[in-house]
């Protein structure tokens, strides 16, 4: 019961402490900049169902804004449209519309610069040049809001959610279409990206750059130019995210450019041109992931050293694995592959004579690639089984000498 | 006369030019990224007329240096005027915060070079010619 009553009073002091100031048509406010000229800091601006044209609106004092029913904030594609040089501001609530296009400037609906412990939540975005753009600003959590670009193909196109030397960011539970990227991280540490979907984006769902010890999980990601990009990176973790439909001749579920010591775990790519593609990335652990329907499963071009490939199902891939060099320093074991051939005869669970992932063809298609018009021809399944037999270009170590008999759960 | 049209469709197909970058499609050759950027793609040209697309300057300049023999054209986009490819002779570079690059350096091309101070505020304004001076 005291606890109760300290709550209470607690409540009390914070409702008495902290005031609210009405933003509507006909109340005292009727802009919403002058309603947060006269609050207080840690005043909470509660604003009503409406229509208020803004650009520029800048917030320099900690603030709660908060709209009811869905008021609109339209920035008439004059530039900014809300600004955020303040730490501790929640923004919750609102329907932000048409943001300005630049080359030089880079506009957002809602930018932040060194502000810290923001919270930007439920709003929806449409037809942005950039929708959320924070820079140099930490702790800050993105939730629920949905992005839309203008869906153009060229350079009227910005990012969706896009951090810039931030750490501990969360962005979860956004839906991101019609941009350049959906999520685009450069030089952000520590951050989760949880439960999003990206789709219809130029360029990538979601990009990583310069970005360590960042998670991604849950994710859904399909119809982009190209999936994921994580470049230049250590640390990242990617966990149970969906990749599908991304297809294209330069396009991939996920490319991994230059990245270091990251787990890739209980993914599924469905029906991607290619759904791995690798270069110059190592000490990679993939576990646990599905490869369904893709024109490659993983295709590793320039030097990937020490990366290890276990408990995978890859199921019906045109190309399973493709190298372009004759060495081999990655181990490939325990995965069930849809097109093993072999026996089991002792009745462990795992055939007895080892799988050879790379086709010979899959050289050819590297160096030629209009040679794919072949790919079903019964002299392309000769030169296959004669490299299985003897093999001449493929890295003879590359291959799973414990390749499972059923598909793999877990 | 047939043998010299045959003759001339097989000059014209050699011919040294630039081609159209495909924003949104193509890849960038040295980082495989997807150009986006119209101000701020690449492209050179080989003396066999093979062109070769990146999504941003620093990414061409990188890729030059693996490279045995110069190409014969080397274009960049600038941001005065986006979408059209300059020989990098005629173009003015600038290092800055203000106009973030696609791969991180921040380099950006200008066509006009009292535009490119007069925008970012910063000096130097350099040419290509002493591009490593400034880009590691």
């Amino acid at each position: 019961m005291s606890r109760f009553l300290g709550i209470l009073t607690c409540l009390m002091i914070s409702a008495s402490v902290f005031g609210q100031i009405e933003v509507c048509s006909d109340c005292q406010f009727k802009t919403v900049p002058s309603a947060i000229e006269s609050a207080s800091p840690h005043d909470t601006v509660l604003v009503h169902k409406g229509i208020y044209p803004i650009h520029n609106m800048v917030i320099t004092k900690p603030i709660t804004l908060r709209g009811l029913n869905r008021p609109v904030l339209d920035g008439e594609d004059k530039g900014y449209i809300v600004k955020i040089l303040s730490d501790s501001v929640s923004f919750t609530g609102f329907d932000i519309r048409r943001v300005g296009i630049s080359h030089t400037e880079d506009y957002a609906a809602i930018y932040s610069f060194r502000a810290d412990y923001l919270e930007i939540s439920d709003n929806h975005l449409e037809d942005v040049f950039f929708g959320i753009r924070l820079e140099k600003s930490s702790n800050v959590v993105v939730k629920d809001n949905i992005v839309k670009g203008r869906f153009s193909r060229e350079f009227d196109s910005g990012n969706g959610i896009h951090l810039w030397h931030c750490k501990n960011a969360r962005v979860e539970g956004n839906d991101l279409s019609g941009l350049r990227d959906g999520i685009y991280f450069e030089f952000v540490d520590d951050s989760y990206v949880i439960a999003n979907r990206s789709h219809h984006n130029t360029r990538y769902g979601l990009h990583y750059m310069f970005s360590n010890d960042d998670d991604y999980l849950d994710n859904y990601f399909y119809n982009n130019g190209a999936g994921v990009a994580v470049m230049f990176s250590k640390n990242i973790k990617m966990i149970n995210n969906r990749f599908s439909h991304n297809w294209g001749t330069s396009s991939y579920g996920l490319l991994l450019k230059e990245i270091y010591d990251a787990e890739i775990k209980m993914n599924l790519f469905e029906k991607n041109t290619v759904a791995i593609s690798v270069d110059g990335s190592s000490r990679i652990y993939y576990r646990n992931n599905d490869f369904i329907q893709n024109g490659w499963a993983i295709r590793v071009t320039g030097g990937c050293y020490v990366n290890q490939f276990t408990s995978n199902n890859f199921i019906s891939n045109s190309f399973d694995v493709s190298y372009n060099s004759k060495l081999n320093d990655n181990l490939f074991q325990g995965n069930f592959w849809s097109s093993y051939s072999g026996y089991d005869i002792d009745r462990d669970g795992w055939g007895d004579i080892p799988y050879r992932p790379v086709k010979l063809f899959s050289y050819v298609v590297n160096r030629t690639p209009e040679t794919i018009v072949l790919l079903r021809s019964f002299f392309i399944d000769i030169i296959n089984f004669s490299e299985r037999v003897t093999p001449v270009f493929t890295p003879d170590n590359l291959m799973d000498d414990q390749p499972s008999m059923k598909k793999i759960k877990w | 006369m047939k043998n010299w049209l045959l003759i001339l469709i097989v000059l014209a197909a050699c011919e040294v030019k630039p081609v159209e970058i495909n924003y949104g499609m193509d890849q960038c050759h040295y980082c495989s990224m997807t150009i986006v950027d119209q101000s701020h793609s690449a492209q050179y040209v080989t003396d066999k007329g093979k062109p070769f697309k990146f999504d941003a300057i620093e990414c061409m300049f990188r890729d030059l240096r693996n490279l045995e023999i110069e190409p014969v054209m080397m274009l960049v986009s600038t941001v005065d005027e986006p979408g059209k490819l300059t020989e990098v002779s005629d173009a003015y570079f600038v290092i800055s915060e203000k106009i973030p690059s696609p791969m991180g350096a921040n380099l950006t091309a200008f066509t006009d070079s009292t535009e490119a101070a007069v925008y970012t505020g910063q000096i130097p304004v350099f040419k290509w010619q002493t591009m490593s001076n400034y880009l590691k």
